[in-house]
């Protein structure tokens, strides 16, 4: 009878398979390293996911805490929002001046449609001069740091995907 | 009537053809109960918010950049050392059985962070649980850090490196 009832046993155990209990994901890291009187992107510029609707509708991104706020027909969904980052190092006493682009378009990826981001903003810490171009005077040697953000232009029924671009910005080292 | 090891015999398939179709026999099953513990568990659910970032470093000599995810510190170790304003910790948010225990594991050897042509050894990794319980809220819930630390040689072409490390979380 005792190997009777281990039968059974192992016969209700087939109905009741236990959920699986572990869960596992990949996590991301990252390190910049600087060179002196170098640049580079240690964060990209990114306005997140967002929904259109047939009211045309606008994102802005706050260079300083990448936050989010949208106006008009436009409805952020969670996740994404960072302005964009650049980083130099400038070695004792220098002027440094940092240019960028005031309007940059994206496109639609495996497509022609675009949007644009106009009036690209940076975070302060610079004597900025209006249309994309600002100075800088370092004390001893300095990471300089360069943020970017601006306000997304959405399309009314704006085709759904992926918009990505480029711009070019430019550091100097008097 | 049949000898006692007929009946055994007889019994024995029966047995057999109950664990097969899974059955139910209520003569037996007020023994079994006590036998088959029963779990109803809702699967775990892990998601990355965002990325250890250890920031912009610049760094002419030998050291290491830390990130303590209890405090949110970064420190450097090393001489002459110049560190960008901005990094995060690693940061995840649990979902699964309320008031559940949870056990959370990082790895523990090296992982390298490459640029393509050169890589960086990032290693100690902990965690740090938002509120200090390792358990599920009430509402099934968590949230938990991770910080490292990466060894710097100084000689490193300037560049970001990036790699990925694996998060397990289990129930205890």
């Amino acid at each position: 009878m005792h190997r009777f009832g281990r039968l059974l046993f192992l016969g209700l155990g087939c109905i009741y398979a236990p959920s699986p209990a572990a869960s596992q994901v990949t996590g991301d890291a990252a390190i910049h390293m600087l060179r002196p009187l170098g640049l580079i992107e240690s964060q990209a510029m990114d306005f997140g996911r967002l929904t259109s609707s047939s009211t045309p509708g606008t994102v802005l991104l706050n260079p300083v805490t990448d936050a989010r706020t949208a106006a008009g027909g436009v409805t952020l969904l969670s996740g994404g929002g960072e302005a964009a980052e650049f980083l130099g190092v400038a070695t004792t006493f220098r002027l440094v001046s940092f240019s960028y682009p005031t309007t940059i378009t994206l496109t639609r990826q495996g497509g022609t449609e675009t949007m644009d981001v106009t009036n690209v903003t940076p975070a302060p810490g610079w004597f900025n001069f209006g249309a994309g171009f600002m100075l800088r005077f370092t004390g001893a040697n300095t990471v300089i740091p360069a943020r970017l953000g601006g306000t997304l232009q959405v399309g009314a029924d704006q085709a759904a995907g992926i918009y990505t671009g480029t711009y070019n910005v430019t550091l100097n080292y008097f | 009537m049949l000898p006692r090891s007929s009946i055994s015999r007889a019994i024995g398939p029966i047995g057999l053809l109950a664990a097969t179709i899974c059955a139910p026999m209520p003569s037996l099953a007020a023994t079994l109960t006590q036998s088959v513990q029963i779990r109803i568990v809702i699967p775990l659910k892990v998601v990355e918010i965002d990325t250890l970032d250890f920031g912009g470093v610049f760094a002419a000599a030998p050291g290491s950049v830390t990130i303590d995810p209890a405090t949110g510190a970064r420190t450097a170790a090393g001489a002459g050392q110049l560190l960008s304003p901005t990094y995060s910790m690693g940061v995840f948010v649990v979902t699964g059985q309320a008031n559940a225990p949870v056990s959370v594991t990082l790895p523990t050897g090296d992982i390298m962070l490459s640029n393509g042509a050169n890589s960086m050894r990032m290693h100690s990794m902990v965690h740090s649980v938002v509120g200090g319980a390792s358990a599920l809220d009430a509402l099934g819930q968590m949230s938990f850090r991770v910080g490292a630390t990466v060894d710097i040689a100084g000689t490193e072409p300037e560049g970001s490196y990036s790699g990925t490390y694996d998060v397990t979380v289990n129930y205890q």
